[in-house]
């Protein structure tokens, strides 16, 4: 059973952590989904009349109603989303649920109900329901933000704002016109950091970065564009871009990852104080981010934690942004004996990217049992950095430590539909397996054709 | 690449133009994929003769001035060696003195007299315009690469030569030196004990040089005797010779050859023959398909009312057949279909939304084909998951019956089944199968195809249902291969593919798979068979087609598969730990 936690109205920052405590007041989050098969499954039948009734009887407001071929029993189930704060919805589940074979409750809002699973995206179309549910650093600014005294530059970062809450799934991203300022605060941080990343990034991030240079126009006298980025990543390993106006909820950014989209702001950090950031902007995010996810190892490593946090609970959330933080964001790894840096906050960062190389900080091994439990600091270098052997070896341990998150099912992407699939029943494992099974034997008639 | 581009100009050349069958004459007038697949063998067949003969016809006029020009660049820097060559000469000819021109002449037919003795070519004559140099197809596929600009024969690319050594290894000098004096750089060599009978260690070279350079090269290797053979390695290591194929989903613009042996206006049997409306409406949607490019969306067809009357009778008629013949997958696909609004008698389904519920259910997608597209292009859109369909509608005078396939074909009949995951599967897995086939295999993988996905049939609690998309989008022919007017066989690919069909009337044998998942096995373990030297995967996230030829690409492959591996872990441990 579940500690019941804190709500707050609005999206609130946890003291000295980057995860955040999620509002109730966002009316999206407050619904909640519901997956059945009455036991009288046929679509015909009055099973459906009488389920709708109890929640009628319960004064449950329904927002969506969806009937599909069920892959758990014969005949149909039911993707109903409620309401949550409307009526009695615990005694409506309780009633509903007698008359089904199968039962699932995927909320956001699940603290009263133990068996509730959160809810998560299960179509890449689903991230435009909270890509606005922005919790700081939106275009509102704080007082001791480099920019709060410009009012060009808030005006600026309202312009960017409205891009990324305009944006849906599917749209080309919209063209950005950087003014001649922003183009030399880009500037200088490129000509910085490209002095630093052939002696202190990975192979991987070397490997990609020439490539964006050719193919995407990076260059100090030129801020990228992340509609090229975003066809750039697609071609090499499926990863695409979302405009995104701030810092979004853990659980909704990882949620992204599953679907191999990354959130990326557009707007750039204040010109009085190019080295330095108080939350990512486009250079964190192009020179940090992109490049990693252009390498096919490091893509599925990414996807393994977004899948991981799917229907996960609180706890588990923040140790796997924990995670995320001590890996995508501040990882080291060892290449040929030597260290060398792939995390998006060091490859963004001059002072700390030295820093991190050198004898000063403390090193560990990656292990997600112990990294996702560590404390760290936001507004200093870090003291502590994990070091990987390789992409591939943590993603494996990934998806074990994924094991021990307490939710009744797996999950797998499913790249052609792009979407999410519950492994929660035989047939859908059967189709896991025969999935598996087809990659064998391609494996197996390649060897035999393999001139060796 | 220089060896792609030479391997898209050895599909330019060779591929069937638009409307051939006008050109050609193809006597047939029904549609049948295994004929078309048979009719694109033979014309690719006469086609590379053709070019072939041509080329080498055309060598021959350039010979002798391409001796010249070669002795007078070498004289200088070979001194040692033309002295040598000299010596030799004179143990072989009367005393006799030459003038400097004339013996340069005659140093050179010398030593094709050698290279050509060597090589047991019958042509043993001394007069240079009559040598048959017999260019390969790698030389002509470079020429017509390299011939494009005079950057690209300038243009440094990167090569891989495997060359036969009948001398032993010794005589590899020969040929690195001539790469030098071609200004080549080696990048790697690497030599094995030869399998072929009579070939001492088989050389794997790989280089960088000029496209007109390593033209020049292949030439000078091939006229020494000390090679049995050569070729040349596309980057992947596929030979350039090999088939064409794309390797993503935009490259499927390449892939609209079109067959379009039957069209209205040829044939005065064809139903709407005689109707210029209808022809007109014809040309008009064939002119958006042709205009359709990769990524565009699919264009709006504002159909008539006639055309719509067509769709209802048919609609209407598959709705009642359906429930009692068609597999169960095909039964949910179609009420999918009708709950979501897509499939009403009111309406022709546009192919924009089609492809939209594809994509959401199998990740198919669709694209508009003008007409009839061949074989290999046609199946080897399968491979990306994308299925090129038509948007004409068949005569209203005859609407249960269309000499080819129509859009109410491929949307009553393919669409359903494209939607289920197992046979878009096995649809995929055909479509891979054709990439860098043989055209004798591209014809076994038509056949297969016409008696599984065009009329198949599958066992359902011990009841035969149609599954293939002619029966269940023809009425007449669903009955007749439910009764016992015909032959029923299970279904294995191997006798299958080489079954003889008819198109003329219906068929007299139907093949019947135990289960989608039992086909697709079985049909996996066919074309492991095929002489294909790779095998290909597809990538969705990407949708890029990987060539499985070396070992790295294999252990990417093997992570995949244990990432696969964990969820499955992790799904079963969830199912047995009660929550």
């Amino acid at each position: 059973m579940y500690q019941r936690q804190v709500s707050f109205d609005k999206p609130t920052r946890v003291e000295d952590s980057a995860y955040i405590v999620e509002g109730v007041d966002i009316k999206e989050a407050r619904n909640t989904c519901l997956l059945f098969s009455p036991k009288d499954s046929s679509l015909s039948s009055g099973a459906l009349a009488n389920i709708l009734a109890i929640f009628k009887k319960h004064d449950i407001n329904l927002v969506h109603i969806e009937s599909r071929s069920s892959l758990r029993v014969p005949g149909y189930e039911f993707f109903v989303e409620a309401d949550g704060k409307s009526g009695a919805l615990g005694k409506a589940i309780e009633d509903v649920k007698e008359q089904c074979s199968y039962f699932n409750i995927i909320s956001r809002d699940y603290k009263d109900n133990a068996t509730a699973v959160p809810w998560f995206p299960r179509r890449i179309r689903d991230l435009d329901r909270f890509a606005n549910q922005i919790l700081s650093y939106g275009s509102e600014l704080d007082a001791d933000h480099p920019g709060f005294t410009d009012p060009e530059y808030r005006k600026r970062r309202k312009y960017f704002a409205d891009i990324a809450y305009n944006y849906k799934h599917g749209e080309p991203l919209p063209h950005v016109d950087y003014t001649k300022e922003e183009i030399e605060t880009w500037g200088i941080i490129f000509r910085n950091l490209t002095k630093l990343y052939k002696t202190h990034a990975c192979r991987e991030y070397n490997h990609v970065f020439p490539l964006l240079v050719d193919n995407c126009g990076f260059r100090e006298d030129n801020i990228p564009q992340l509609e090229d980025v975003s066809n750039f990543l697609r071609d090499c390993t499926g990863f695409t871009l979302r405009p995104v106006a701030g810092l979004l909820s853990s659980r909704d950014f990882l949620a992204g990852l599953a679907f191999r989209v990354f959130h990326s702001t557009q707007y750039i950090r204040h010109p009085s104080k190019p080295m330095y950031t108080p939350e990512p902007d486009v250079c964190h995010e192009l020179m940090g981010h992109v490049p990693l996810f252009a390498d096919p190892a490091f893509a599925q490593f990414s996807q393994e934690i977004g899948l991981a946090s799917l229907g996960a609970p609180d706890d588990y959330i923040e140790k796997l942004s924990t995670i995320f933080w001590f890996t995508v964001e501040y990882g080291v790894c060892r290449q040929e004996g030597e260290l060398k840096a792939y995390g998006a906050g060091l490859l963004s960062s001059y002072g700390e990217l030295e820093y991190c190389l050198t004898d000063k900080p403390q090193l560990k091994d990656f292990e997600p049992e112990v990294t996702g439990v560590t404390k760290y600091p936001i507004t200093q270098f870090q003291p502590l950095y994990y070091v990987a052997d390789s992409f591939e070896t943590a993603k494996e341990k990934t998806i074990k430590f994924a094991n021990s998150i307490p939710r009744p099912f797996g999950v797998r992407y499913n790249a052609y539909t792009q979407s999410v699939e519950v492994l929660d029943s035989k047939p859908q494992i059967s189709n896991l397996m025969d999935n598996i099974n087809s990659e064998f034997q391609i494996l197996q008639n390649a060897v035999a054709k393999l001139r060796v | 690449m220089m060896a792609v581009a030479a391997a898209q100009k050895n599909r330019e050349m060779f591929a069937i133009k638009k409307s051939y069958s006008i050109e050609n004459g193809y006597p047939s007038r029904r549609r049948s994929l295994v004929d078309d697949a048979r009719f694109e063998t033979l014309v690719v067949k006469q086609t590379k003769q053709t070019v072939l003969e041509e080329a080498r016809s055309k060598a021959n006029d350039d010979s002798l001035e391409d001796c010249i020009v070669q002795a007078q660049e070498h004289i200088p820097s070979e001194q040692d060696v033309e002295l040598q060559d000299e010596h030799a000469n004179l143990e072989n000819l009367p005393l006799e003195e030459y003038v400097p021109v004339e013996e340069d002449v005659e140093f050179e037919s010398v030593e094709q007299e050698q290279s050509e003795s060597q090589s047991q070519e019958p042509e043993g004559n001394q007069q240079p315009t009559k040598n048959d140099y017999g260019l390969t197809e790698d030389e002509i596929l470079l020429a017509n690469a390299a011939s494009e600009s005079s950057d690209a024969e300038a243009a440094m690319q990167s090569a891989a030569l495997v060359v036969r050594l009948k001398e032993g290894i010794s005589s590899l000098g020969r040929i690195l030196k001539a790469i030098e004096t071609f200004h080549g750089t080696v990048q790697h060599v690497e030599s094995r004990q030869s399998r072929v009978e009579g070939v001492d260690h088989d050389v794997l070279i790989k280089l960088d040089m000029t496209r007109g350079n390593l033209l020049q090269l292949i030439r000078s290797l091939r006229q020494s005797g000390s090679f049995s053979s050569m070729n040349l390695m596309a980057d992947n290591n596929l030979n350039v010779k090999a088939p064409w194929f794309p390797k993503h989903a935009s490259e499927l613009d390449n892939c609209n050859h079109l067959m379009t042996k039957y069209e209205p206006d040829l044939d005065m049997n064809h139903p709407g023959f005689a109707d210029k409306v209808y022809r007109q409406r014809r040309k008009e949607i064939a002119e958006i398909a042709f205009a359709y490019k990769y990524g565009d969306p699919i264009p709006f067809i504002d159909y008539s009312d006639v055309e719509v009357k067509t769709w209802r009778s048919v609609f209407k008629t598959v709705q009642d057949l359906a429930p009692k013949h068609a597999c169960a997958e095909y039964r949910a696909a179609f009420q999918k279909l009708q709950d979501e609004q897509i499939f009403v008698e009111t309406r022709l389904p546009q192919l924009q939304e089609m492809s939209d519920f594809l994509r959401k259910n199998t990740g198919f997608s669709l694209r508009p084909a003008a007409g009839l597209l061949t074989a290999r292009d046609f199946l080897a859109s399968l491979a990306f998951r994308i299925f090129q369909s038509t948007q004409y509608v068949r005569h209203v005078n005859s609407p249960y019956h269309t000499p080819e396939p129509d859009s109410i074909h491929e949307l009553l009949g393919h669409m359903p089944l494209l939607a289920d995951p197992s046979f878009a599967q096995f649809s995929q897995e055909i479509g891979l199968a054709s990439l860098g086939a043989s055209d004798e295999e591209i014809e076994k993988l038509s056949t297969v195809y016409w008696f599984t996905v065009e009329f198949g049939l599958c066992k359902e609690h011990g009841q035969i249902k149609a599954y293939g998309a002619g029966l269940l989008s023809s009425y007449g022919e669903l009955l007749h291969a439910i009764s016992d007017k015909c032959e029923h066989r299970a279904f294995e690919p191997a006798s299958t593919a080489v079954q003889p069909y008819q198109d003329q009337e219906y068929q007299p044998i139907y093949y019947v798979a135990e289960s989608f998942e039992d086909a697709k096995d079985k049909f996996r373990r066919w074309v492991s068979t095929m002489s294909r030297p790779f095998e290909v995967r597809f990538n969705p996230h990407t949708e890029r087609v990987e060539v499985l030829d070396s070992v790295d690409k294999l252990e990417t492959l093997v992570h995949q598969m244990n990432t696969e591996i964990l969820h499955l872990t992790n799904a079963i441990s969830k199912l047995r730990r009660p929550f």
